[in-house]
């Protein structure tokens, strides 16, 4: 069955019950409790007369069997009382203001149930009566063989789910031993799992070797394969904690965080983008880039790496500037990344959607935005709870000024990037200038035509008239738009009111109007000078007349911006009187205050700098916006000394609620949505938040521990990584659409457990790790395919596939070289000139993921997407066989000390293997290599002719080329030295220099230019046989997979 | 210092080898095997046991259908098997193209209702062509003498005139929200006939018209860097090693296959590396038969020139050989309609460039018998305004236009030289038989052989599917 679900704005409905909904109806719902008995006598007159006009007339349209039109039922006593997206139908007691009633009397034109035909006068005065007396109804079920076709999340059924109950109370079972494997039980986990396989009549399996062990191990917790020496270490490790040194080892590894930050992010939908390519538009004036997503990132890699209770992880990524010992640079604010990194939409409606669907699923594991619309199909969640949660969204900002983080970059690094940044704020400032006074000019020049064309509805004939007596472009929006003001404007007012009269009668009536303008003090004394003694005849006259003040203007317009774009200057060169005509149509700011990036964005996005209503900034076409903030992005992205920022958001003064968007749209408002938090979440005595927006109060709802769900959802996510599924596979819903849990006693045990322990995830991750359940081999066994195929039941280990960061770690780990500093802005992980950086700090772009990203099924930054999908497809084959990633691993692997200090080929054979799978090679595996070697040497001295005399080492001169359809290998000429990429700032700093669209960097300049590293390219030279040999082991499944 | 022969007694080993080698034999059988998605049962439509495919060379090939993207047989009768997707961004001025509106002249350069701007007729005629007496504007003619093949929608109506959010509309059925693209929906459906080559190849465009969301990423369709003239061996990425040649990639894969047999002898022998070995041995053709499949120079000089030189004819040329190949849906991105100004000059010299590439697409599909089979699209996103702003003149351009316009369609089960709907007097409102995107999203899926409704995937509990929950089939237009 496909769900009704969409959202299409534009849509509007044929007709809608309970239309405008008085906001104290909705409070006083529960007057009447669900549960109360009504007597007998109300039961007889509802069977009476009552049921058989719902049964006749409503339920067509609202009952479980048919449809929920408006989201209504009128089936159940229940439902009835609930009512639909606006709110209760009935309340008892008072049907002058029961939606239901007002809609039978048909009181309201835009609200009359049924629509075809009113009821009789009877029947409309019966339902009166009834729900005068109380509404008495017995229906406590909704008829028979209801509910097959229609979908709703608020039955009791849907209630009583059991993720929205509270955690069971578990005893930890005591199965018996196994016959195979006595004393196999080594925590409570193990107990849940064997009682569980034993009621199937399954056998666990035996316990890994050593190596495959800490292979595991290393990859679930650090991403990375474990280094020659630590496998060695302990595979010879007699102790008896030999296996708990080494989870406790790892656990306290800085690449810990980096591994499981990277689980969380998916989650959280990092990216360091907004996605939207009309960046800026109405909402936000910078490029597409985030300039500090990443410190969101750190915030938490270092949060997983401290073992931050996640209780308070939560509340701090929800509303770290609320808590009550936040500092003003605190690092805990860039935990507000959470809310900030997602997509951003043009309408902010979509964006806020995109915040509580990022929210609910991370966090809860709920479709929360299913209910943006209408009531959720299958989980508990009315429209008004989505409503609640949307009040607390739009009654948040985010503010260009960020608070500084502290930064370990060196004081040199931080001097050059203020430096940098000073020098491009001032260009900006000096851009920001230039544009007003061009776009100033432009009016100043032509204000006599501007005027008058600027009043005619835009697709008037006489428009493209007036445009070509004037020579003015009729296309000059922006110019036109800024004419179009209030009729209290100080300065264009009196034209606005004027030319309001008609054509014909010009004359005399502006003669009776302009001594009421006069009066106005209001006014600009210039202006009401000026039409004085005017006595205009024609509209003509008076656009004459203001174009000449305009043009008297315009002789000191220089010298007022001259003065005003000097920095720390108070002289104003004019009297007040000119310097607001100068500074119409655009108010022309002071340079103290747009001397910085942040005050620059201020100065277009809000009002801050604006005293009065009627000032307003010019507007930026795309490639204005672009040239202004793009480089100061790139700047913050890729300079070293950067000061790291947080991507904080705040309350506004005003949080209000919001009122229901009946069918999600805005101009179709329902009933006011107090801000507060899910009711199926809440639990008993759910209050309104009463805090600024509210956001504090939210998060510790959310991380509260009567909360059903939040700690559930997170042991789930780490149970799915360590075992490959969790206990619900579906791990961003653990509502009704999602399947019974393979153990849900040990789900519910685990979460309490984790909460008493204080929400430390490292303690969760032991207690799995030391089971003897996580420990098991991976072999399959006939009784388990039989009995339990696809091994939801765990009588086995899982074999799993690296994830993309994993398999690209994994070779920079085995160069060597991987770079392992902690932290820090993006780079690119995808693209030469290769980063060694791990990819956790991969610049990720949701408006154009990398393909190779994508190929190997990184995590849709789009939306929270915390389960990875494994897919093999014929690309990521030709990642390893030609991109130039693995041939650099490669080459590096084989020219390790130890490989090439190897004295025979077994030997280096024997380097190889430790270095990659950390093992000896197999007596077979060497003759292959020596196989190999044997035949790649054949091809290879064919290939390169002078091979012997140069040795087998690749150094010859020469590089392959593509030559009909094959790459043959072109001897003797020179190999051209890999152009050098230094760094992706390439503008010039001269302070005097106009800035140049040219001169910037392909980044700034190009929104969709990929980010890229500093570094040289991997040299196109052919691969010997023995680099052939490691690239070759790269392929092998074994580097790939896990079991 | 080596042993140059190998121990190989392990019968285990053999046994797999053998099996492999037997499905070899059997003749680019690995297809199936060859691909694997883990997920959880998530595929709501079910794939047919096995099936034979007709490949163009004569010969059957054996497709096992186990693989997510190995053929499948589609629950209806399919009237078509490939789809080549010509989107015509900038959204096409419907009046001058597809739609004659000869009623506009009496109106001209008058004002209408309170639409703004006054009326400006199409300054082209529309002359009658084919036998069906289609009208198509003479900026057509090539496509004028294929009109017999086509099929003219001129009752297409959308919500938003805004090229990105209605681009995105067009090739998604989702305004806002991302969703699987048109391509990603169909290859899902359907899987591909060549594994060697991407199943759904888009020719420039963007990304967000071949995402595929919340499918699996091997339903996106893949990103080729095309462009005419341009080495055809960096069309897709890592198509070449710069660093080996194909012998010792050949001999790294043997390698490579005999130490995966070994590891495969310690872990259960699990589909997923099986299907990772295989994927491999595709990697490996794909190199070479998707650089020849991008490579026009194959062709005569003859129908390289019936495509035209330009940028457009080398896309649907290349478009026909992939669907030739057996690619499922190929995306053509062929924009450049969004004429504001100086119409009459500008779309003369657009339509001029896809009229001869089109027209050769169509008449070349039908020479090769792939004209039944391949469903060729052609649209934007909107249309234009019947009016202009200020007075009629040389430089008159028409803003954007959503409530009515138009597209085409040829081919694959389309019925040839008809016209379906239509638009009011002045070309400013559907008139008969309006058609939602959704609607032509709905019928593009049946002549593939899905009823739209069932074509769902599962994704945060919920079934999601291509028309959310709209769209009807336009049964009138299907042969």
């Amino acid at each position: 069955m496909v769900a009704d679900c969409h959202f299409t704005p534009m849509r509007t409905l044929s007709f809608l019950l309970l239309l405008s909904m008085p906001a104290a109806v909705l409070t006083a719902a529960p007057v009447f409790a669900a549960d109360e008995k009504p007597d007998a006598k109300g039961v007889e007159f509802f069977e009476a007369n009552i049921r058989p006009v719902l049964i006749e007339k409503c339920y067509s349209c609202h009952s479980l069997a048919t449809k929920a039109k408006g989201g209504l039922l009128l089936d159940t006593r229940e439902s009835t009382l609930r009512g639909g997206g606006s709110g209760p139908a009935i309340v008892p007691g008072k049907p002058d203001e029961s939606l239901l009633y007002k809609a039978i009397a048909y009181a309201q034109a835009d609200l009359q149930m049924p629509p075809a035909a009113k009821l009789p006068a009877a029947q409309i005065s019966a339902i009166r009566a009834w729900i005068q007396m109380g509404a008495p109804d017995p229906r406590d079920k909704p008829p028979a063989g209801a509910g097959a076709g229609v979908l709703n999340g608020m039955t009791p059924k849907a209630k009583s789910h059991w993720a929205f109950k509270p955690l069971k109370k578990v005893e930890v079972p005591n199965p018996p031993d196994d016959v195979q494997w006595p004393g196999w039980t080594k925590n409570a986990v193990d107990r849940f799992v064997l009682a569980s396989l034993q009621a199937k009549r399954i056998a666990p399996s035996a316990t890994a070797p050593r190596a495959t062990l800490i292979r595991r191990l290393s990859y679930d917790l650090l991403g990375l394969p474990p280094t020659t020496l630590e496998m060695k270490a302990f595979v010879n490790d007699k102790s008896p904690d030999a296996w708990e040194k080494v989870v406790d080892r790892m656990l306290a590894s800085p690449h810990y965080g980096e591994r499981w930050g990277r689980h969380w992010l998916d989650s959280a939908r990092y990216s360091d983008t907004t996605g939207n390519d009309d960046d800026g538009g109405s909402m936000r004036i910078s490029d597409y880039r985030f300039p500090y997503a990443w410190t969101y990132r750190d915030y938490v890699v270092k949060a997983f790496n401290d073992d931050k209770p996640y209780n308070q992880f939560l509340i701090e990524q929800i509303a770290a500037d609320k808590l009550p010992d936040v500092k003003p640079n605190d690092e805990r604010l860039a935990a507000l990344g959470f809310l900030t990194v997602g997509k951003r939409f043009a309408n902010n409606d979509d964006t806020i959607d995109e915040r509580i669907d990022a929210l609910t699923k991370s966090t809860m594991g709920l479709t929360v935005a299913c209910a943006r619309c209408h009531d959720h199909k299958f989980d508990p969640i009315p429209t008004a709870d989505y409503y609640a949660l949307h009040g607390v969204f739009d009654s948040l900002y985010e503010p260009e000024e960020k608070p500084q983080l502290a930064t370990e970059a060196k004081e040199d690094d931080r001097v050059q990037f203020a430096m940098k940044l000073a020098t491009l704020e001032s260009k900006n400032r000096d851009v920001i200038y230039k544009i007003l006074r061009d776009r100033l000019t432009q009016f100043q020049d032509g204000a006599e035509g501007y005027l008058q064309i600027a009043l005619l509805p835009n697709r008037s004939p006489r428009r493209a008239d007036l445009a070509k007596q004037y020579k003015i472009n009729p296309d000059e929006r922006e110019i036109f738009d800024s004419l179009r003001i209030g009729g209290d404007h100080p300065v264009l007012g009196p034209f606005q009111q004027l030319a309001r009269v008609p054509d014909d009668s010009f004359a005399d009536k502006s003669a009776e109007l302009i001594p009421r303008i006069l009066k106005d003090k209001n006014y600009n004394p210039l202006v009401t000078a000026m039409l004085r003694d005017l006595k205009p005849q024609s509209l003509l006259d008076l656009a004459k007349a203001y174009g000449s003040l305009f043009a008297k203007a315009k002789q000191s317009t220089p010298d007022y911006f001259r003065e005003r774009s000097t920095a720390g200057n108070k002289i104003v060169p004019v009297d007040a009187a000119m310097e607001q005509i100068i500074n119409t149509p655009y108010f022309i700011p002071a340079a103290d205050d747009i001397s910085t990036a942040p005050q620059q964005a201020e100065y277009f996005s809000s009002r801050k700098l604006m005293k009065e209503r009627w000032q307003r900034a010019i507007e930026l076409d795309g490639s204005e916006r672009r040239l202004l903030f793009a480089a100061i992005n790139e700047l913050r992205l890729t300079e070293k000394g950067a000061t790291p920022a947080a991507m904080i958001i705040g309350d506004k003064a005003n949080p209000r609620n919001s009122r229901i968007f009946i069918r999600g749209e805005r101009s179709r408002l329902g009933a006011e949505a107090p801000r507060q938090f899910l009711e199926i979440a809440a639990g008993p005595g759910r209050q309104p938040f009463k805090e600024g927006a509210g956001r504090l109060e939210l998060a510790r709802a959310i991380a509260d521990k009567q909360n059903p769900l939040t700690a559930r959802v997170m042991v789930n996510r780490v149970w799915m990584y360590h075992f490959g599924e969790g206990f619900v596979r579906s791990p961003d819903d653990l509502g009704n659409m999602s399947e019974t849990p393979s153990h849900p006693e040990l789900l519910d045990y685990l979460s309490g457990w984790f909460m008493e322990r204080g929400w430390s995830v490292k303690q969760l991750h032991k207690l799995i790790l030391m089971s003897k359940t996580y420990q098991q081999d991976s072999e399959t066994r006939f009784d388990g395919e039989e009995g339990n195929p696809d091994n939801r039941l765990l009588w086995r280990s899982n074999l799993r596939r690296l994830d993309f960061e994993a398999i690209r770690d994994s070779m920079l780990q085995l160069t060597g070289k991987m770079d392992t500093t902690v932290g820090g802005q993006p780079a690119n992980i995808t693209d030469e000139p290769y980063s060694y950086r791990r990819s956790v700090y991969g610049f990720v772009d949701r408006l154009n993921l990398s393909d190779l990203m994508s190929q190997f099924d990184f995590a849709n930054p789009e939306m929270t997407n915390t389960k990875r999908i494994t897919t093999i497809v014929p690309q990521q084959a030709l990642f390893f066989m030609n991109n130039a990633l693995p041939v650099e691993v490669a080459r590096q692997i084989a020219a390790r000390q130890s490989v090439t200090n190897a004295p025979d080929d077994v030997a280096r054979v024997e380097a190889i293997y430790e270095v990659l799978f950390q093992r000896a090679p197999k007596e077979r595996e060497i003759a292959m290599a020596g196989a190999f070697i044997q035949k790649a040497t054949e091809i290879y001295d064919k290939k390169v002719p002078d091979a012997s005399a140069a040795g087998k080492e690749g150094k010859k001169e020469g590089k392959m080329v593509w030559k009909d359809g094959k790459m043959v290998w072109e001897a003797k000429k020179p190999v051209k030295e890999a152009p050098k990429h230094i760094g992706t700032m390439m503008m010039q700093m001269d302070p005097k220099a106009e800035i140049d669209m040219g001169k910037m960097s392909e980044m700034a300049r190009n929104k969709f230019a990929v980010m890229k590293n500093e570094g040289d390219l991997v040299e196109r030279k052919p691969l010997t046989p023995w680099e052939l040999y490691v690239q070759a082991l790269l392929y092998s499944n074994e580097f790939v997979y896990v079991n | 210092m080596f042993e140059t022969t190998e121990h190989s007694n392990c019968s285990n080993v053999q046994t797999v080898a053998s099996r492999r080698e037997f499905l070899q034999t059997a003749g680019a059988g690995m297809a199936g095997l060859a691909l694997t998605v883990l997920l959880d049962g998530q595929d709501a439509h079910a794939a047919a046991p096995s099936l034979l495919v007709p490949s163009k060379g004569g010969a059957k090939k054996i497709a096992v259908a186990n693989g997510p993207l190995a053929p499948k047989m589609p629950p209806l009768p399919a009237k078509a098997k490939y789809v080549i997707h010509i989107f015509a961004g900038g959204a096409p001025s419907h009046v001058d193209t597809f739609d004659p509106k000869p009623g506009m002249q009496k109106h001209r350069d008058q004002t209408v209702g309170n639409s703004g701007g006054v009326i400006f007729p199409s300054p082209f005629e529309f002359p009658k062509c084919g036998k069906s007496g289609l009208e198509i504007s003479e900026i057509f003619p090539k496509l004028g003498e294929v009109a017999d093949e086509m099929c003219v929608i001129r009752s297409l109506t959308a919500d938003v005139p805004a090229h990105g959010p209605a681009a995105k509309f067009m090739n998604t059925g989702s305004l806002v929200l991302t969703k699987p693209s048109l391509g990603s929906w169909v290859l899902y459906g359907l899987g591909t006939e060549n594994q060697n080559l991407p199943g759904f190849v888009a020719l420039g465009g963007s990304p967000d018209w071949r995402q595929s969301a919340f499918l699996p990423s091997l339903y996106q369709g893949a990103k080729t860097d095309y462009r005419a003239g341009a080495p055809v061996d960096k069309v897709l990425p890592n198509l070449r090693s710069d660093f080996a040649t194909q012998d010792e990639q050949r001999l790294q894969l043997e390698l490579a296959h005999k130490l995966d047999d070994m590891h495969m002898e310690k872990v259960r022998r699990d589909e997923q590396l099986e299907a990772r070995i295989d994927s491999f041995e595709l990697a490996f053709r794909m190199q070479t038969e998707a650089i020849e499949a991008f490579d026009i120079t194959k062709e005569t000089q003859a129908t390289r020139d019936q495509y035209g030189k330009g940028q457009l004819g080398a896309r649907l040329l290349v478009a026909r050989r992939l669907v030739e190949r057996g690619v499922r849906f190929v995306q053509v991105d062929a924009g450049g309609w969004d004429h504001h100004a100086n119409l009459e000059t500008s779309i003369t010299r657009t339509a001029a460039e896809i009229d001869k590439a089109a027209g050769a697409l169509i008449a070349d599909l039908k020479v090769r018998g792939l004209l039944e089979e391949t469903l060729v699209i052609w649209g934007g996103e909107f249309g234009r305004t019947p009016t202009t702003e200020g007075r009629v003149g040389e430089a008159s351009g028409r803003d954007h236009h959503s409530k009515v316009y138009c597209t085409w369609m040829a081919g694959g089960g389309v019925k040839g030289g008809t016209a379906y709907g239509s638009s009011d007097e002045l070309g400013m409102n559907p008139g008969t038989n309006p058609v939602t995107v959704h609607d032509l999203h709905a019928t593009i899926l049946r002549l593939m052989g899905f009823d739209h409704k069932n074509l769902t995937y599962r994704y945060n509990g919920r079934d999601f599917r291509l028309t959310d929950n709209f769209g009807e089939i336009i049964k009138d237009i299907i042969a």
